[in-house]
């Protein structure tokens, strides 16, 4: 046996007559591969990169493509209701025509409801219209429904009931209208495991709370209760006390402040919870609330996103320290900010001493306040942070305010620091400003030697080892698709290569695990794979 | 260290570890669960795999793969919109029966990146085409109808219609 890599060490000869396989031509073709000898799921993969035509041609093809073109096209139904009385009798001869090839609709997987009436703030909500009740019974296999300005009756309970694989239910800006008799009749027979309650409309809230009395307390595991100015009180019910992920948002506080002790009650009901989101915008007051949460009463939750209050921090913690990634996202508290912030941290440090990834509010300005009295109070264990700053930092505010802010975390992974407002005509670009970054990253990473992604504003530094990091700036471009236009600086504490110089680098990159591509536009492309 | 990987016509490769270690079947052959809980793993050279639904040719293309990728990861997951590096796409080419081969032996052998590569090679030899030039590629017998045919070209055209509703 020769050591080869590549070649075959023992290459079969066609002098050599051993029968392990049939001699062939040489100038023979090779034999055809017969496509049906593929499993469908790679077939599914290889569909996944075919745009709409191409799928269209395969459907035409054979019986067996047509099977699995066909459920990628199909999967996903929209409707979306006519407006006008002419409109209303054509849609519903579209549907009509719809309902004559069944066969079609049994590889949806995802349907959208939407009667569009009216601009998002008018309060209008219409039944279905019948030819649409005839037609739901076709999407047999559907998984998840979002119905939209659509008034809930009985009706459509039982359409929707009779939908087996449903499991994903959104009522975004619906009304709800059963009576006590019709919820009585359906309670708890819905088998969703998941609901969502968009922007609710109709006159009383209570009613959707006989809603939720439809889905079985057995299978629902996330409810999210998402508008503008509900009473999520309406909501809360007693039947319920198996969920695992609670999503309460909601923009008026007085809303949320008026009904914490049935809020706590029905929290402390909630033993398997594991994700709590709590969001509430505006008017928020720290002495506004008072969770009267019993020790203990949450002991699965992992995930916590709450507002920027002590109290309400401490009420949640106390029950259990978070395991792993609590989320901590305040709100703007303006004037207060820099002590809403601190006695925040200051709870966050008494109870939790485990990992813990901390969202700061939207500060105006890096001050010297927060420099010295929020900065160093974040807990030691913190793996990561995102700071938002309202104005852009320049380069040498960041240098002489936050070069030090991380030399206590030696656990940081990750630090974000974000901008909502970017003076475009600032030379952000030039050698000096990335000089300065530079030198602050390659502080943050001697500090911090689990360090792995720094972004300031448009500006993303990976380290890419051995204390070096390579930056990138995003021009307009999610950070995840990289466009023409971006720019890249590679720095070392001994090193500073721009763009030309990182192009003859790319094999020690590639060495690394670090990919960068050239782009048809003649700018880079770049992963984030870290070894 | 080195494994022999023999394909099916009894054919040996010398591979190192870093190559062979991105074949998920030689790595679970060659290191079991040792590999996995992180001990360390006495094999020698003469270990030797064969892999039976592998022929030479298409083992020895899947090498070259391999040794490419060996201190880096490849793509292993994605949508249509992404893009592959231009080695990748040099690499699979666009013969589509080669193509085919390559992508059964790198779902037999779990080789995630490749599998998704040959996705994509076989996705860019087949978009464009009509009905009768895809079946002529992969020859396919056409199964349908006359009547069944123009009745899939009609959802074809209800399935415009979906994306822009009345």
């Amino acid at each position: 046996m020769v050591a080869c890599d590549l070649e075959p060490a023992q290459a079969p000869s066609e002098e050599t007559d051993v029968p392990m396989s049939p001699v062939r031509d040489p100038s023979c073709p090779p034999p055809a591969f017969n496509p049906q000898r593929l499993p469908p799921e790679v077939w599914s993969l290889v569909l996944s990169f075919l745009p709409t035509p191409a799928l269209q041609a395969l459907r035409l093809t054979s019986s067996h493509l047509n099977a699995i073109a066909t459920s990628l096209l199909f999967r996903s139904f929209k409707w979306t209701s006519p407006v006008s009385a002419v409109g209303q009798g054509a849609g519903h001869k579209d549907v009509q025509a719809r309902s004559e090839r069944p066969h079609l609709w049994r590889w949806s997987r995802r349907a959208m409801i939407w009667q569009t009436r009216g601009q998002k703030w008018n309060e209008a909500t219409a039944a279905l219209p019948q030819y649409m009740h005839a037609f739901l019974p076709l999407l047999r296999n559907v998984r998840g429904v979002q119905l939209r300005r659509v008034h809930i009756a009985d009706q459509l309970v039982r359409l929707l009931q009779g939908l087996e694989e449903l499991r994903d239910v959104e009522f975004n800006m619906c009304s709800f209208g059963m009576g006590e008799d019709e919820v009585e009749a359906y309670r708890g027979k819905l088998e969703w495991d998941s609901m969502t309650v968009q922007e609710p409309r109709g006159a009383y809230w209570e009613h959707w709370a006989s809603c939720l009395l439809l889905v079985s307390p057995a299978t629902l595991r996330t409810l999210r209760l998402l508008g503008d100015e509900y009473n999520f009180s309406a909501f809360i019910v007693s039947a319920h006390d198996a969920l695992c992920a609670l999503d309460l948002y909601v923009l008026d506080i007085r809303l949320v402040s008026s009904h914490l002790e049935l809020c706590a009650s029905f929290l402390a009901s909630q033993s398997s919870l594991r994700s709590f989101k709590l969001r509430v915008d505006f008017l928020w007051k720290a002495d506004a609330t008072h969770l009267p949460l019993p020790a203990g009463a949450l002991p699965l939750l992992e995930e916590l996103y709450c507002p920027c209050d002590a109290r309400l921090w401490e009420a949640l913690m106390t029950s259990r320290p978070l395991r792993s990634f609590g989320r901590y996202d305040p709100v703007i508290a303006e004037k207060a900010a820099n002590e809403m912030v601190r006695d925040a941290l200051l709870a966050i440090r008494r109870a939790s001493p485990y990992p813990l990834t901390i969202d700061l509010p939207w500060i105006d300005k890096i001050d010297d306040c927060f420099c010295d009295m929020v900065l160093p109070l974040v807990p030691k264990y913190t793996i990561g942070i995102t700071m938002r700053v309202i104005d852009e930092l320049s380069g040498d505010i960041v240098r002489t305010r936050l070069k030090g802010m991380l030399d206590g975390l030696p656990n940081l992974r990750s630090l974000h620091i974000l901008f909502f407002r970017v003076d475009p005509a600032r030379p952000r670009c030039t050698l000096e400003a990335k000089r300065m970054q530079a030198e602050v990253v390659l502080h943050w990473g001697y500090a911090c030697p689990d360090l792995r992604t720094v972004v300031l504003g448009r500006t993303e530094w990976v380290w890419v080892g051995h204390g070096e990091w390579l930056a990138y700036e995003k021009d307009g471009a999610d950070w995840d698709t990289p466009k023409a236009g971006i720019r890249y600086w590679y720095v070392s504490p001994n090193e500073w290569l721009t763009k030309p110089e990182l192009r003859e680098r790319r094999m020690e990159f590639w060495a690394r695990g670090m990919e960068v591509d050239a782009y048809d536009k003649g700018s880079f492309g770049f992963r984030r794979e870290v070894p | 260290m080195s494994i022999t990987l023999i394909s099916k016509e009894g054919a040996q490769f010398l591979v190192s570890k870093p190559v062979a270690d991105r074949i998920g079947v030689v790595r679970d052959c060659a290191y079991g669960a040792d590999f996995w809980l992180g001990y360390a793993v006495a094999t020698d050279d003469s270990m030797g795999i064969t892999l039976a639904n592998v022929t030479s040719s298409i083992l020895s293309k899947i090498l070259v793969w391999c040794e490419h990728y060996k201190d880096m990861e490849p793509l292993v997951d994605g949508d249509s919109n992404m893009e592959f590096p231009e080695w990748d796409m040099a690499y699979i080419g666009h013969d589509m029966n080669q193509i085919l081969f390559v992508l059964e032996a790198a779902d037999y052998l779990h080789i995630p990146g490749l599998l998704l590569l040959a996705c994509k090679g076989i996705a860019d030899v087949l978009d464009g085409r009509n009905p009768r030039g895809i079946c002529d590629l992969l020859g396919i017998v056409m199964d349908f109808s006359h009547r069944q045919e123009v009745d899939m070209d009609k959802e074809n055209g209800y399935w415009r219609w979906f994306l822009h509703p009345t």
